[in-house]
């Protein structure tokens, strides 16, 4: 095998482990190829967007944004008051969108500036603000809305009189996003508007790339402390990565939700973080690289194995559970396995420079200082 | 902050208000509920043909005969509604109505809209109680209280504490 | 003033804020109706229960590898030890020791692969501590359902595979600690005397431990780390056996915990099982890199008082149960803010 083959393989692992893995659990599951092709149609134009949004504070060399929780959290927001109003179809969405604006850049300035209070441990800290943040989300929305917050509609609050209820109906915007510009193809429904979004918000990505602000979001993320003396502002830098992010996971959200017709308020959020970042790992993208190929292909595999697993688990030993903890463990599984990796990969690296420092061993290493764990 | 960038920002801010009020106008759902009931209107008693034809807004329609109301769930302030006369003379009626932003729930009136009777009546509010006939439910009732929800919920959760 | 001013800095605000809620839940029991024996004594028995897991904390931190996100895999090897004691049909004291003698096997087993592990990843300990803790659940998960178990009190009825997921231990050794020597005044007040004796034995343990020499290498690896390895220390070496003391421990904790709690969750129990511990030792007043026995203790109290109080007393006075939602703010709040600390010792 030649060597350029050879650096596929390994560059790719993870996704080409998966696609095996898939491969083989599609026939074990014995479901219908028509079925899975509509299904990951339908996901794609429901999660890729949330996905997108943990692209740039991975450049920003802030690793995988667990905060995008508190996006969704915003846009949940937007959703239950226009929800409230009444405000029906794609008005009623664009509304959402922009109340859940405000709370997103807030509470993605919050999220960037305690990372920045915890530089090396920006992971970690997202992922116990998200909790947090639940708390206190669950506040304003169990006993919040409908006591200090004024709700206009009965029927959405809990019968003691005050906080939402468990599960609120998005009938008057259910769909509107996916059913706008009805494409049907060889009978399967494809959500051409969705896709739209997705090709412009990964449009707007890549041209954020290229403006000089993206350009030092990039030089901050590779080495904190040079571009710093270059003169970039990385404090507010890497605040605006998570601000950004945040917004998107926020729309991301919304457009999830319009999707699915439901919010479940204290769940609808909870998973969205891992999901959508064991999704972008499958797809290829490491703690400090990713791009909206890996968003794509980690979307389709991710979701492929979310819908064969369960299946597959029951005609092996008879138990629906065991696909569903596989694919959790999976889930969990790509992410320690990424994190591990991008920490091997930065101890190798350190100990590397230390060592020529000490005089002899192994050349320098030169990248990846500004880690984040 | 410089006056230009501040004048830049508010103006920016004024945009999304004033787009967010335009939204909200146009977006605002309303509950039809159209009527086949006698009304009287200056006096004069107006009532709907045996059977007719109604749609809203181009959608499929329905037949209705008489003293009966039909639900139809709608988005934005200015709809058409078209009815077609079965019974009796044929005829076919289109008007374009509008309906106030902040009444939800609207009873449309078709003898009124087939008598020729000015358009103020057409429409008119809502206030009587909950109609026969199962109204389109957003919510369900549910007895669960969050705090079964918040449990399930993953967080730093004491595992299972004994009740005291 | 200042010396005031430094208890505070030093003390840290959220932690005074939490002490003082506390005494302010306690001043106003007896006002609001609520049974301050029985809520005391409510505490003491969850402090009994969860004691020991806040402790397996302690040797991680102490060595630099941060707060052991990943205990769920002490949790594991401690339900391993329990399941296989009840299937070997071990009962009362016998079941008790065996569940505890087999979870440490497995728990020692378990903590040298994780402690190879984290030394190949210095400085991202916790982020991977936490998904390797969640991956292990979900292994475990699929092994629970797959395992060759046959004692009926634990798989599930009418022919399925696998254990259930929650069994108790009634008949087997339940409250067999809290029980043991306990002081009962009156009808509301128990004292799980022998649940807290076991707790103090331990701490007194790791206190002799660490006056050890082995153990001041440890914190000399943790505190210092140049240091310790100009003294000849293997660092790698005292790490792994950091890990393997807070999984071994961490499978005796939840051990002792389910002999109060009266049930052994499996599945998805242990998930989250590291997170009230590491909220617990935080209020205790220990940082990411340093924790001593008073943390320990103050935090095991505090947390559990917080616990315990906080229902009862917003019940009886806003009629309003917000516990849930305070013990998440609470508990993730004091994570979050130990984690944005910046910690005094150079690394």
């Amino acid at each position: 095998m030649s060597s350029k083959l050879r650096n596929f393989f390994i560059d790719n692992a993870v996704v080409i482990l998966f696609v095996v893995l898939i491969a083989i659990a599609i026939p074990v599951s014995g479901l219908p190829g028509t079925f899975l092709m509509q299904e990951i149609l339908t996901r794609l134009g429901r999660n890729t967007f949330l996905v997108i949004a943990l692209l740039l504070p991975i450049m920003a060399g802030m690793g995988l944004n667990f905060g995008m929780v508190l996006g969704a959290m915003a846009g949940q927001l937007g959703l239950i008051f226009i929800t409230d109003w009444n405000i029906v179809g794609i008005p009623g969405l664009l509304l959402a969108m922009i109340i859940s604006l405000p709370i997103s850049v807030f509470l993605g300035w919050l999220c960037g500036s305690i990372m920045n209070l915890a530089k090396g441990r920006e992971m970690v800290t997202g992922f116990i603000l998200a909790f947090f943040m639940n708390g206190l989300y669950m506040m304003v929305v169990l006993y919040a809305m409908g006591s200090i917050i004024p709700i206009m509609n009965p029927e959405l609050l809990l019968s003691r009189g005050y906080g939402i209820r468990n599960v609120v109906g998005l009938d008057g915007v259910r769909q509107s996003l996916d059913t706008l510009i009805p494409l049907k193809i060889a009978g399967l429904n494809i959500p051409a508007f969705s896709f739209l979004i997705i090709a412009a918000v990964s449009y707007f990505i890549i041209w954020f790339r290229k403006t000089k602000i993206g350009q030092d979001m990039r030089a901050a993320g590779q080495d904190r402390a040079v571009s710093g003396a270059a003169g970039i502002p990385v404090e507010q830098t890497r605040i605006l990565a998570i601000i950004i992010s945040t917004v998107l996971a926020g729309i991301g959200q919304i457009i999830f939700l319009q999707n699915l017709g439901t919010i479940n308020t204290t769940s609808s959020h909870e998973q969205i973080g891992m999901f959508s970042i064991a999704a972008l790992l499958i797809g290829g993208a490491s703690v400090t690289k990713a791009s909206i190929p890996n968003v794509i292909v980690g979307v389709i595999l991710f979701h492929l194995l979310f819908l064969v697993s369960p299946m597959a688990g029951k005609n092996l030993i008879g138990s629906g559970m065991l696909g569903e903890y596989f694919r959790q463990f999976v889930s969990y599984g790509v992410i320690a396995l990424a994190l591990v990796l991008y920490e091997w990969k930065r101890v190798t690296q350190e100990n590397d420079s230390r060592a020529t420092l000490r005089g002899g061993g192994a050349p320098a290493a030169k990248e990846a200082k500004g880690g984040a764990a | 902050m410089t006056s230009r960038s501040l004048f830049q920002r508010s103006c920016v801010l004024l945009g999304f208000i004033a787009l967010s009020v335009y939204l909200f106008y146009i977006g605002k759902g309303h509950m039809l509920l159209i009527d086949t009931n006698a009304v009287t209107i200056n006096g004069k008693e107006l009532r709907s043909p045996e059977t007719i034809e109604v749609s809203i807004d181009g959608k499929p329609a329905e037949s209705m005969g008489r003293a009966e109301r039909i639900l139809v769930l709608v988005g934005g302030p200015k709809h058409s509604i078209t009815i077609e006369v079965l019974s009796g003379e044929d005829k076919t009626v289109e008007k374009q109505f509008t309906i106030p932003t902040f009444m939800d729930s609207a009873v449309v009136s078709v003898p009124a809209i087939l008598g020729d009777a000015p358009p103020e009546s057409w429409i008119t509010t809502f206030t009587a109680p909950p109609v026969e006939e199962a109204p389109a439910e957003q919510m369900q009732h549910e007895q669960d209280t969050p705090e079964a929800a918040a449990q399930a919920s993953p967080d730093a959760t004491g595992a299972g504490q004994p009740k005291p | 003033m200042d010396s005031m001013k430094r208890f505070v800095a030093d003390f840290g605000l959220p932690r005074i804020i939490i002490t003082l809620y506390l005494f302010a839940l306690f001043f106003a029991a007896p006002f609001v109706g609520v049974n301050l024996p029985a809520s005391i004594s409510d505490t003491m028995i969850r402090i009994g229960m969860n004691g020991i897991m806040v402790l397996a904390l302690v040797p991680m931190i102490q060595s630099g590898c941060g707060l052991n996100f990943g205990l769920s895999l002490g949790v594991i090897a401690g339900l391993l030890g329990a399941t296989i004691s009840i299937e070997m049909g071990f009962v009362g004291a016998w079941g008790f020791g065996a569940a505890i003698l087999i979870s440490q096997v497995f728990g020692a087993v378990f903590g040298y692969g994780y402690g190879k592990l984290l030394n190949r990843v210095k400085g991202g300990e916790m982020m991977i501590a936490t998904y390797v803790g969640f991956s292990s659940v979900m292994i475990m998960s699929i092994a629970w359902l797959i395992l060759p178990f046959k004692d009926p009190t634990m798989i599930w009825g009418y022919g399925g595979t696998g254990l259930r997921t929650t069994i108790s231990v009634e008949g087997f050794w339940r409250h067999i600690l809290d029980d043991f020597l306990v002081i009962q005044i009156g009808e509301n007040f128990k004292f799980p005397t022998g649940a807290i004796l076991v707790f103090a034995a331990m701490s007194f343990l790791i206190w002799v431990f660490f006056h050890l020499k082995i153990g001041t290498a440890i914190t000399a690896v943790g505190s210092n780390p140049t240091y310790a390895r100009a003294s000849g220390i293997n660092i790698d070496r005292m790490r792994i056996v950091s890990v393997m003391m807070s999984t071994m421990l961490g499978a005796l904790g939840i051990i002792v915990f389910q002999q109060s709690f009266g049930f052994i969750q499996l599945y998805e129990g242990p998930l989250y099982m590291a997170f009230p511990a590491v909220a617990a030792i935080l209020i205790g007043g220990a940082g990411v890199n340093k924790a001593t026995l008073t943390n320990v203790f103050i935090g095991a109290a505090l947390y559990q008082g917080i616990l315990t109080m906080t229902p009862s007393i917003f019940n009886a006075v806003l009629k309003v149960d917000m516990s849930d939602v305070i013990r998440i703010i609470v508990s993730n709040g004091m994570i979050l803010y130990a984690l944005t600390r910046k910690t005094k010792v150079a690394k």
